[in-house]
């Protein structure tokens, strides 16, 4: 299955950036047919900070603007909805109040301080940030990182997979007015982040990685309280997550609220939770010869409880995978060392990595030492098209729910 | 009286003689509405019936004209509202300058008058008449006449032919056609004329020439059209149903029929956004409303027992409160409408935003209190109406068959459906006409001294007439009624049951909100607190027109909901919706002139194709049928 996550304008064309069963690679854009293999290659193509931005008019029907500082949207964005009273007729979404060229602006830096940028797109997305452009510039410029750091990467990245499941499992709860369910889950995410913080120093877990290693390898006590912390965290949320099933009044709101078909969902470009919550895999998984092969949950549903029973699922799965390689983690004998070529201060990188709401890659060429042509790819971009289509037809009190459910973020489709 | 009576008709007709000086010609009808008020007043305090006028047409049929309590009551009722109209018309006649206007104002009054002193079948059709043709001439007040005023028309006709039919059978079965025989009629009689009635007071589907039409015609027809002319159908039942012999079956048909026209007609009020579509269907409420009560009253009237005696005369005056908040609510709010309407030049409710700081407060406020008055409001009119329609339908348990007290019960809750949902809709006519923002439009200035005064005239009489309800009452022939109890010194508790099932008293509510409304008023300004407004937050961005929240919206809640009966559809493509109700029940009405119209092209086609011989086929048949007729009739 090829997935089409971005559009790269190079000097040489325009690139397709596809992932094929979670393998990234560039396709020449040569322009044909393309609309019809990519059903997203339109939008991707257009990149507009206005999206689905089709005014519908007719006698009653208004425009209800919810933002860019409003309650219920934590960041400044704007859904215009137009609605003749209860019914979401269309849904667009301006991203444009959130825009802070941070792509641009990582033009031309080093690629330690375009780094520091890239971990700040999106603070929920910091790791993932952070791994997807440290590897981008890793391949350009042709570093071997060691096999510790990628494991730790990958840990790391499974350390923000729970928290940001466990928060968007929080808001959907908070929404369906489950004050008690969503009080303990919010004190589980902050848990989650207190976790982080022992490990790495940082509650977003910013600051630890760099080019080519991690600025300090998690080690020690630390991290034996880090394994009964996940230990605690996966028991209470199964016992919270099974008290919150039994409850009907919050599993009527997210069933059959924003239902995506299998379809769509791959014509979109979806990936991460909300593609297999329409029961496709996307193979972006990845794993060392150290660590094992974390199991992946898919749903039939294509609805917002379908979303959030693959976050869920995800979220044991994610602590029981770094109790198990936290526990070990003082025993990896690292065979593959850092190897940095001095000569080498230029070429072009790309990567994906699997962030809690899907693909996320960046694109860039380095020249001279310093970063140029950034290009990032988010989930929350191609999310905002699919949040866009989910709410047509849905009424106003299932707007969170749709929302919510995709887990995704302004800052991060307006990089 | 007599001379007063008669003047009073010749100054109506001398408004009609002088139609083509306008506003001298309503200044008439103003003249003789009062006359006919000040007589109407009279009876009411001295109730001993008067023979006004008398002519022996036929040895048996004496046309008769007299005033009695119940003449007087609707006289005075009418009476109101005709001065209000005619003084609002006055000014209002700078919008319609066209001779038909006053001309049909004051001719179908005179109509209303004969229809209101009649005293036999033969003067009340010919008053039924005179009432709905020159009413159908006033719609045809614009520039040019338009197809859908003989809808209107056409169902006035179905009224008299009712009635003719009634009298006729009532004719057959007494040899008579004097209101005295009607004790001797037959079923038959009171069906069809109660039907005459009924049809005359839009009840559902006798409803169905109003879509279309109350949009283009003159404010003053279409209060005219809704108030005082849907009046004589309350009248007319009002007079009949004690003096026909009663039927249980047709009583109950009478108040189920009531109550679900109530029912429906608040629901299409909630649904519409047109400005005077909306009160149109609150008319098919109210006289649901007042048809439920009248039927109560007929059915508990036929048991001798203290208590459903006691009901009886309550639900008979719950129908004429309902009656006058009616009449008087109504006229005030197709005024203040017409009022705003013109002034923006517009005919939707989210076109006539903000009427109270665009157009004036008086309108705006007159469309406030009629509004508030259809919704139930204490202490206005129209709360003591409704609440004593409710409570007549509650004490249903009293009658001893399980049949008469289900099918009571079962018009109780679609009238307590209705006003509820009546009550939505005039939130919605209150919240964007009169108290909406106006969005910074302007409207025309307009010489408006007399509408003012006739919309200000009415206000105080819905607020008081709900404060002085004891004194209605009493005035009305119901001083029974009225109770003291719990401190209230009698007779200012009016007591739906006996014993005692409920009791209001809006005298004492309108004191203790008086008290309640003056004490604020009173430390507000005296201690000159200061207010301090703040603009509403719209998300950091102010707002643009396209982002307010329609008229349309705010029912579309109720369309989906209720889309069973509403049938509510949506039309759609890439870049329009929109949605579309229908009013299933006016389906036939629309059909008929259709299949009418077919068959009368298949027909002509058949007849009036050319062919000599054809024609002369058919000039023969005609001929031998008329001539059989003849025969058999010989």
């Amino acid at each position: 299955m090829k997935i089409l996550i971005g559009i790269i304008s190079t000097s040489k064309g325009d690139k397709l950036y596809v992932l094929d069963d979670g393998q990234e690679m560039l396709i020449n854009d040569d322009g044909k047919n393309q609309k019809d293999i990519y059903g997203n290659y339109s939008f991707l193509k257009k990149h507009s900070f206005k999206i689905n931005d089709y005014p519908v008019t007719g006698p009653g029907v208004f425009r209800f603007r919810y933002g860019p500082v409003t309650s219920g949207i934590r960041e400044a964005g704007v859904f215009q909805l137009y609605t003749y009273g209860e019914k979401i007729l269309r849904a667009t979404i301006d991203l444009s109040w959130k825009y802070r060229e941070m792509a641009g602006t990582m033009q031309m830096t080093s690629p330690e301080a375009g780094l520091l940028m890239a971990e700040r797109v999106c603070s929920n997305f910091a790791m993932s940030h952070s791994v997807a452009f440290s590897q981008s510039v890793e391949t350009a410029l042709e570093i071997k990182t060691s096999l510790l750091t990628k494991n730790w990467r990958i840990l790391l990245l499974e350390a923000e997979r729970i928290y940001n499941h466990l928060y968007v499992i929080y808001k959907l709860a908070a929404a369906a007015a489950q004050k008690v369910l969503a009080a303990h889950l919010s004190a589980l995410f902050e848990e989650a982040l207190r976790l982080n913080e022992q490990l790495t120093g940082s509650r977003y877990l910013m600051g630890i990685n760099s080019i080519g290693r991690l600025n300090n390898n998690p080690s020690g006590p630390a991290v034996q309280k880090a394994v009964d912390g996940y230990k605690n965290l996966a028991n209470t949320f199964t016992r919270l997550y099974e008290h919150g099933l039994a409850n009907y009044n919050f599993l009527d709101r997210l069933h059959t609220s924003g239902t995506l078909t299998p379809d769509m969902a791959e014509s979109m470009g979806l990936t991460g939770p909300s593609l297999r919550a329409c029961g496709i895999k996307d193979g972006l998984n990845t794993t060392t010869s150290h660590l094992i092969s974390l199991p992946v949950i898919t749903q039939s549903g294509g609805d917002a409880l379908a979303r959030m029973e693959i976050r869920a699922g995800e979220i044991v799965n994610s602590c029981q995978y770094l109790i198990d390689h936290l526990r070990t983690s003082d025993s990896w004998i690292d065979n593959e060392e850092t190897q940095i070529r001095k000569d080498k201060t230029g070429g072009t990188g790309y990567s994906v990595v699997n962030s809690p709401s899907g693909a996320l890659g960046y694109y860039l060429n380095v020249k001279n030492g310093n970063v140029q042509d950034v290009n990032p790819f988010t989930p929350s971009y191609i999310g905002m098209h699919a949040v866009s289509h989910a709410l047509e037809g849905a009424i106003f009190t299932d707007f969170p729910f749709i929302f919510d459910s995709f887990g995704i973020h302004f800052t991060d489709a307006s990089c | 009286m007599a001379l007063i009576f008669f003047l009073s008709l010749s100054l109506f007709i001398g408004g009609a003689v002088s139609s083509s000086k306008i506003k001298l010609s309503y200044g008439f009808g103003f003249a003789g509405s009062i006359g006919i008020f000040l007589i109407g007043c009279y009876t009411l305090v001295h109730p001993q019936p008067k023979i006004l006028w008398a002519y022996p047409l036929l040895h048996n049929l004496v046309l008769t004209l007299s005033i009695d309590h119940l003449s007087a009551i609707f006289l005075v009722i009418a009476a109101i509202s005709w001065m209000a109209l005619a003084l609002y018309s006055i000014d209002y006649s700078n919008f319609y300058a066209q001779k038909t206007l006053p001309l049909g104002f004051n001719i179908s009054l005179v109509g209303m008058v004969l229809i209101l002193t009649a005293q036999d079948g033969f003067t009340l059709m010919i008053g039924w008449e005179v009432m709905t043709i020159f009413a159908f001439l006033m719609m045809m007040g614009r520039d040019h006449p338009f197809e859908k005023a003989y809808r209107f028309l056409a169902f006035g006709e179905i009224s008299t032919v009712f009635l003719l039919v009634g009298f006729s059978a009532l004719y057959f079965t007494t040899g008579s056609l004097s209101f005295e025989s009607m004790n001797k009629g037959s079923l038959f009689a009171l069906v069809m004329i109660s039907l005459g009635f009924i049809v005359k007071m839009d009840i559902v589907p006798f409803h169905g020439w109003m879509r279309g039409i109350y949009g283009e015609i003159p404010d003053n027809t279409a209060a005219l059209l809704s108030a005082p002319v849907t009046l004589m159908g309350v009248y007319g039942l009002e007079r009949i149903i004690p003096l026909l012999p009663n039927n249980e079956t047709w009583d109950i048909i009478l108040i189920l029929l009531g109550a679900f026209s109530a029912f429906w007609g608040s629901l299409h009020a909630a649904a519409t956004n047109k400005l005077k579509l909306l009160p149109a269907y609150s008319t098919v409420e109210n006289n649901g409303i007042i048809l439920a009560a009248i039927g109560f009253y007929a059915l508990a009237g036929n048991f001798l027992s203290g208590n459903l005696h006691y009901l009886a005369l309550f639900a008979q005056a719950a129908s004429i409160v309902m009656a006058i908040s009616h009449t008087f609510s109504k006229t005030l709010l197709f005024m203040s409408i017409g009022h705003a309407k013109e002034a923006y030049n517009v005919h939707t409710i989210d076109e006539a935003r903000g009427v109270w700081s665009g157009v004036g407060r008086i309108p705006a406020f007159g469309i406030v209190i009629s509004a508030l008055s259809f919704s139930a409001f204490p202490p206005l009119i129209g709360y003591a109406g409704e609440w004593m329609v409710l409570e007549t339908l509650f004490q249903s348990y009293r009658f001893p068959s399980t049949s008469l007290a289900f099918f009571s019960a079962l018009a109780g809750v679609f009238i307590a459906l209705a006003i509820g949902i009546i009550g939505f809709a005039m939130v919605k006519l209150i919240g964007y006409t009169a108290l909406g923002y106006d969005h910074g439009r302007k409207s025309l200035k307009i010489p408006s001294r007399l509408m003012h005064i006739a919309e200000l005239s009415l206000e105080l009489i819905l607020v008081l007439g709900g404060i002085a309800l004891p004194f209605i009452i009493i005035l009305l022939g119901f001083p029974h009624l009225l109770i003291g109890l719990l401190g209230i010194p009698a007779p200012l508790v009016l007591a739906s049951g006996q014993p005692v099932f409920g009791v209001i008293s809006p005298t004492f509510i309108g004191l203790i909100m008086l008290v309640l409304l003056i004490i604020p008023v009173i430390l507000f300004v005296k201690t000159k607190k200061k207010v301090r407004k703040v603009n509403s937050w719209n998300g950091g961005v102010k707002l643009e027109e396209k982002e307010y929240f329609s008229a349309a919206a705010y029912s579309q809640i109720l369309e989906h909901v209720l889309r069973g009966f509403y049938k509510t559809r949506e039309i759609k493509d890439k870049t329009y919706r929109r949605i579309k109700v229908e009013d299933v029940l006016i389906r036939p009405m629309t059909a008929l002139p259709r299949l009418v119209k077919k068959i009368g092209e298949r027909v002509a086609s058949v007849l009036m194709n050319g062919k000599i011989s054809t024609y002369v086929t058919y000039i023969l048949i005609l001929f031998i049928t008329v001539f059989i007729i003849g025969m058999i009739v010989m």
